[in-house]
């Protein structure tokens, strides 16, 4: 259980969460491209999603 | 074995194989005749030969041992099944041709059969049956115990029976040929296998670590537990084709693919992956003519396997598996039982694949319908999948409990079942876990399910522009009330200071206030501006108020006048409201995105710190108008607000109403923890609206009051007690059971709650609101089977505040909506039920809710590992036995240390709802086989467990008696005296049960104010042990720590609890001994002069106080009491330093018509808040049938509870308006303090004491109105100069 492979994903509003590596992705999110263990793919979002207002407001701001 | 060898004809004796004993053991344990009483039914279509029918019958029993076999249980050392040479074939023609409802009869007719017992110790143990149907048509029917036959022997026979009737009608001998192999050579194996210690030790391995497979779908209908349905369902060509050929791709019978579906369907009714089923297989030995004999050869082995990988990867796995378990596969279950203690499964695998029906299909002129096999079985569900021996056709047969299942459940089990076998066939390489066990029509319908209606929001998309305008009443406080245009012109002004301290659009603004009447303009003055508001609440540690000013980012913070000195601790620039208030220039309003934040709540946090929920404009809009939809809230709603805005449950009860047009009212704090003050209040305002957790509904219910009048109870935070729903629902007012996270915002489900039913669900979703059912892979599930429930639509929060990674693990996509949004996992296991709502369950996680609260237990344990003293700490939340939780620590120390040194360091650090009641010390923590704590095996509170805090044994017998009532009521194993009741998890509800408890033991009537001054056992012992024998003194202390006694006496009504807040302010410093009037218990004497009344008064005062100096203070008619007394004390040569005289009018003491119009006396003293009409009440006529109308409606005196109560308080409120009307006070010459309210202008200023005072007089101005400024949070003022002035007296 605790070995199952995660993606980090983003929608359109460059928000960030956690799929199931290997399935399909939900429509209107695609992954980043980093795969790892749900706590790794968590990690990494940590670093790279530094701005959780979504996008849309962050344009109009 | 030959027939000359026995005693009746017994030819062989042999013990019974463990499935056949296990059916006859659980056979007699139910006492129920039909268990394992099998029945086979088939109809023929030929011609009825009844002599060539009994010839082929008398045959097959010939040839058949098993068919001529008893059991025989006690005679023997063990039980044995006796084989005998012959045994009388019981046979049976029932004419029914040209009868109506043939079906109807015949189906009768099996229904009664099945009850019908066999004797056990007399072969044989069955009987034929024909029912003769038409002229070329009869029902065969075959009912026999399952003990001796399974379904492989039972179809073999058959088609033996039939292809011996043919011949004999023909007039051939039938051919019946006996095996050579026996049942018993499978008895045999059976044994060896039992001792194969590589079998046992193989199923110990399968079954190491696992969960029973139990269905956790709740019983349908009790009525029906143990009645076996059973429905066919047929897979179309094209799947049975696709399986075929993909078994044969894969190298692996149709069987196994057919098992990976099975198992596949089964973790969707399990709500897990980690499947165990049931798989029949087949135990006959490996003899050439095996096949051929009968018996019970069948045994059911636990399969295990966890989903995973492709279709074709999985069924390869599961063929591993079974070929795996082949060597092993007559071990039998009961063995494995009796090892693990449980069973592992509830669902059963069969395939059956009948070469006998080949037979069957031959017969010249005999033709069959398929037969229908009645089996009894023990598993609540079984899946048969039957194949034709060619391979063309594919039948589902669901055999089910229907108690368990009806028919609409067991029809989507099997179309889900035949999806997933398309969807296997389709794409092998597919996911398995991603692939649906539910059919695509019942997965729309669950999509259809999951969705709240749906609610256009038109309008503006920032809150502040939605609320209200105009001069309409919008806010009522304790401190005063605001229509709307006062409302915005607060704002305005607010909102203007923020913005001239740097404050602009999307920055968090802390609010550390009281709810006062500047509250509301201070949050719209925040949201005005565009900017978000951090509720601060002041009564919080302030370390974790530091914590959240700092982690939300506040620059600015707004503070009321009493939470300065808590700001002042806090990093953000401190902005005092009132200053705000008299801002010259108001900020224009901020237009602001649906997406903007309006506010940000810290909530318990699982990783040992605070989580900061932002919510966003849409979702608070969303909710507001969702709910005031379901409520039909306009502008007459007036809506009660009870809770901290720290906690988002503030939000509608304060918006809702001013979005509508309507008002809010403002309950102080203190109005809301005491049930008896809150009563009052909700009962002083007809038609309210309330919401709070079930702790608050109970605590006023306990307090006597009734919901009687209100618009509507809304009760959420926590699971909704189906007794407190009766309490509550009674009266017929709308009650709601709303439900939510604060990620999603305050409430995302509702449901009215009917009056009758078993428990409360937690209703529907809300408007643009989607809630779905999920397993942990987030596939559905199937209707009724628990899983985790993921909240989508308008209410989802944005962030948790600077947490990305927590965000992204509770925020993931939405595989529903298509439209790349967020669903939150809620960590609650809920269920759907029938009607469509919704069931909570239980956590996934180690979140709780206590008296409404949401605690992450980790956040607690983190505070007590950070102990020096603590090696390790674990919080638990039991429920006691009155329906609330209790926190609990439990602690295993490193040094000595005790509760009351936890409890202080929590305190630091945590709000006071987090702070464990009791604290349990052990050596060590108890744990799972794998090393973590196990919670599950935490020890109750009690017995050897040390509850934190003081340990003072009891002294006296009064404590002891006490300390008994308080273990009772806190569920604590045992109670220091000297230990505080209020730290140890009381509440005011529970000091309610306390009072009740002690005059029903101590047969002593204490006030619950009592509970609040004397809070400890000790305490509350001295102060009922002076009041004893049985007499209820007239002079009561209020608290007791200070020194100068201030003897305050009491008002018109009598009683004193009107300076309970007046006494805990001066706790420490005066100590109050309250005065209250003669008769308001049975038995005492009613004074009606004021010179007895100061007679009696004064005789108590000496008992306490013999000598002088004396002060004296009364408040209303207290006050011409206090002048009095005090002018007799002087007669009598004592001294009387201080005399008070509060807020009183001495030539006008009470209203005149109160004195001779009992009609009146009864509507003011018990009416209030209740809308009653003078003249109705005057039509009853006696005082009797008023006072019982009036307690019929739901009076609001919580001191009232029967008619003689309510005329007694009447006759001492009269008594006392005699008292003081009948006489003018003489002049008293000693120094007076006159207090007066310029808030309610009175004539004279000084309400007329210069007549009476001829001595010095000073007087003091007190805030508030008549009726609050006792309250808690006015009285403040009054007791500072009461403490200066009493104080420097001496």
């Amino acid at each position: 259980m605790s070995t199952e492979l995660f993606a980090v994903v983003r929608n359109d509003e460059e928000q960030h969460s956690v799929w199931f590596a290997g399935r399909q992705v939900p429509a209107g999110w695609w992954p980043v491209g980093f795969e790892g263990s749900r706590q790794e793919c968590l990690d990494h979002i940590a670093q790279i999603w530094t701005d959780l207002r979504p996008l849309s407001l962050r344009s109009a701001q | 074995m030959t027939s000359t060898t026995t005693r009746r004809g017994v030819t062989d004796a042999y013990p019974l194989s463990r499935l056949q004993a296990g059916m006859i053991y659980h056979a007699e344990l139910a006492g129920d005749a039909s268990y394992y009483h099998d029945i086979y039914s088939l109809r023929v279509h030929g011609p009825w030969d009844e002599d060539a029918f009994r010839h082929a019958l008398h045959g097959l029993v010939a040839a058949h041992e098993t068919l001529r076999t008893s059991f025989e249980l006690t005679k023997f050392s063990e039980p044995l099944q006796l084989v005998h040479a012959e045994a009388e074939v019981p046979f049976e023609v029932i004419d029914l041709r040209g009868h109506q409802d043939l079906d109807g009869t015949l189906e009768r007719w099996r229904r009664t059969e099945v009850g019908n017992a066999f004797d056990l110790s007399s072969a044989p143990l069955f009987r034929f049956v024909v029912h003769l149907v038409g002229e070329n048509e009869f029902h065969f029917w075959w009912s026999f115990h399952h003990a001796i036959m399974d379904g492989w022997s039972l179809h073999s026979a058959v088609a033996e029976l039939f292809a011996g009737y043919a011949a004999a009608r023909q007039g051939r001998d039938p051919q019946f040929a006996t095996p050579r192999t026996r049942f018993r050579d499978f008895v045999a194996l059976e044994l060896d296998a039992l001792d194969d210690e590589d079998a046992e030790e193989f199923w110990q391995g399968e079954l190491a670590g696992a969960e029973p497979a139990l269905l956790p779908t709740p019983t349908k209908r009790a009525d029906a537990i143990g009645t076996v349905e059973v429905s066919w369902h047929d897979a179309p060509d094209k799947t049975v084709v696709g399986v075929t050929e993909l078994a044969e791709r894969l190298r692996v019978p149709v069987r196994t693919v057919l098992l990976a579906a099975h198992l596949r369907v089964s973790a969707a009714l399990l709500g897990r992956h980690d499947v165990i089923t049931g798989v029949i297989g087949n135990g006959r030995p490996e003899t050439s003519d095996a096949e051929q004999v009968k018996g019970l050869f069948i045994g059911t082995y636990p399969f295990r396997l966890e989903l995973a990988d492709s279709w074709s990867g999985f069924v390869a796995s599961v063929f591993a598996k079974e070929t795996a378990i082949l060597p092993h596969r007559r071990y039998p279950l009961a063995a494995m039982v009796e090892h693990t203690g449980w069973n592992p499964f509830d669902i059963v695998f069969d395939f059956r694949r009948f070469r006998s029906y080949e037979g069957l299909s031959s017969q010249d002129d005999l033709s069959f319908d398929i037969g229908a096999y009645y089996e009894h079985t023990n598993f609540p569900i079984t899946s048969g999948f039957v194949m034709t021996p060619d391979g063309s056709s594919l039948r589902l047969q669901i055999r089910y409990d229907a108690g368990r299942f009806d028919p609409a459940d067991v029809d989507r089990i099997s179309r889900g079942y035949l999806a997933v076998l398309e969807r296997i066939a389709t794409d092998p390489e597919s996911s398995v876990v991603a692939t649906s066990a539910l059919a695509d029509e019942d997965l729309d319908a669950l999509a259809a399910h999951a969705a709240g209606p749906k609610l256009a929001l038109d309008g503006p998309a920032g809150l502040y522009q939605r609320i209200e305008t105009g001069s309409e009443l919008a806010v009522r406080a304790v401190d005063g009330e605001l229509d709307y245009d006062e409302l915005h012109d607060l704002a305005g002004r607010i909102g203007g200071y923020l913005a001239a301290a740097g404050v602009k659009r999307g920055d968090p603004v802390g609010v550390c206030m009281n709810r006062n009447r500047l509250l509301l303009p201070a949050l719209l003055g925040v949201l005005r501006i565009g900017a978000n508001y951090v509720p601060l609440d002041p009564e919080y540690p302030i370390d974790r108020l530091r914590y959240i000013a700092e982690h939300s980012e506040s620059a600015v913070l707004l503070y009321d006048e009493a939470s300065a000195a808590v700001a002042a601790e806090l990093k953000p620039q401190a902005l005092s409201v009132e200053a705000a208030a008299e801002h010259d220039g108001a900020a224009a309003p901020v237009e602001v995105s649906g997406d903007d934040i309006a506010y940000t709540i810290y909530t318990s946090g699982s990783t040992g710190l605070p989580k900061g929920v932002q919510v966003r404009h849409r979702a608070v809009i969303n909710l507001l108008e969702s709910l005031g939809e379901v409520l039909d809230a306009d502008e007459d709603m007036v809506h009660l607000a009870t809770t901290s805005i720290s906690f988002d449950i503030h939000v509608n009860e304060v918006f809702l109403p001013l979005i509508r047009g309507g008002s809010v009212l403002l309950a102080a704090r203190e109005q809301v923890s005491d049930g008896t003050e809150l009563r009052s209040l909700i009962e002083s305002e007809p038609g309210l609206a309330a919401q709070g957790p079930p702790a608050m509904w109970r605590m006023l219910l306990d307090a006597g009051w009734r919901p009687y009048g209100m618009s509507h109870v809304l009760c959420g935070g926590e699971a909704f007690p189906r007794e407190l729903a009766d309490r509550l629902t009674a009266d017929g007012v709308p009650v709601w059971n709303v439900y939510g996270p604060t990620e999603t915002t305050v409430w995302s489900a509702v449901q009215r709650v009917a009056a009758t039913g078993s428990m409360v669900p937690i209703g529907r979703p809300l408007g643009n609101t989607t809630m779905w059912i999920l397993d942990k892979q987030m596939a559905p599930v199937f209707p009724g089977v628990p899983g985790e429930l993921h909240i989508g639509g308008d209410g989802v929060a944005r962030a948790y505040h600077r947490r990305p990674d927590l965000t992204a693990d509770r925020f993931v996509p939405d595989p529903f909506s298509g439209n790349g949004s967020r669903l939150y996992r809620t960590g609650d296991l809920v269920r759907t039920l029938d009607d469509g709502t919704y069931e909570y369950l239980e956590r996934v996680d180690l979140q709780v809710k206590v008296r409404g609260y949401r605690i992450e237990l980790e956040e607690i344990e983190a505070r007590i590992d950070t102990h020096p003293d603590v090696s390790m700490g674990v919080a638990a939340a039991p429920m006691g036995s009155d329906g609330e939780r209790i926190l609990v620590g439990y602690v295993v120390a490193r040094n000595e240390i005790d509760g009351a040194k936890l409890r202080e360091w929590c305190s630091q650090a945590l709000p006071h709802y987090m702070v464990p009641q009791a604290w349990v010390f052990l050596d060590e923590l108890p744990k799972t086989p794998n090393g973590k704590v196990d919670r599950k095996a935490l020890p109750a509170i009690g017995g050897e467990a040390s509850v934190g805090g003081d340990t003072t044994e009891p002294g006296t017998e009064t404590e002891r008696v006490l300390a008994e009532i308080w273990r009772e009521v806190l569920e604590l194993p045992a109670v220091g005296v000297h230990a505080n009741f209020f730290d140890l998890g009381g509440h005011s509800l529970r000091a309610l049960r306390v009072v009740l408890k002690v005059r029903e033991r101590l047969q002593v009537e204490l006030p619950v104010a009592a509970m609040i001054h004397a809070s400890t056992i000790h305490r509350l012992a001295a102060l009922i042990d002076r009041d004893k024998p049985g007499q209820n003194p007239l002079v009561m202390p209020l608290n007791e720590t200070g020194r100068p006694t201030l003897f305050l006496f009491h008002p018109l009504g009598g009683h004193v609890f009107g300076y309970a807040p007046l006494s805990r302010e001066l706790d420490g410093k005066v100590t109050v001994q309250a005065v209250r009037a003669s008769g308001m218990e049975p038995g005492e004497p009613l004074r009606d002069s004021l010179a007895d009344l100061v007679d009696a008064y004064l005789t108590e005062l000496r008992a306490i106080q013999p000598h002088g100096p004396y002060n004296l203070a009364g408040w209303c008619m207290g006050a011409s009491v206090a002048v009095e007394t005090a002018r007799r004390l002087r007669s009598e040569g004592e001294q009387v330093d201080f005399l008070g005289l509060i807020v009183a009018n001495p030539f006008d003491p009470a209203p005149r018509i109160l004195l001779n119009d009992s009609t009146a006396l009864v509507q003011h003293m018990l009416g209030e808040g209740l809308d009653l009409d003078y003249d109705e009440l005057a039509a009853l006529g006696d005082t009797d049938r008023q006072v019982d109308y009036v307690l019929n409606r739901g009076s609001s005196r919580a001191d009232v509870s029967s008619v003689d109560d309510a005329k007694r308080l009447l006759a001492v409120y009269q008594a006392n308006a005699r008292a003081i009307t009948a006489r003018t006070l003489p002049d008293y010459d000693g120094e007076a303090h006159v207090f007066v309210l310029p808030a309610e202008n009175p004539t004279p200023p000084d309400m007329g004491w210069s007549k009476i005072l001829t001595g010095p007089v000073r007087q003091h101005e007190l805030p508030g109105g008549a009726t609050t400024f006792l309250d808690p949070d006015q009285v403040s003022q009054l007791a500072a100069i009461l403490a200066a002035e009493v104080g420097s007296a001496r």
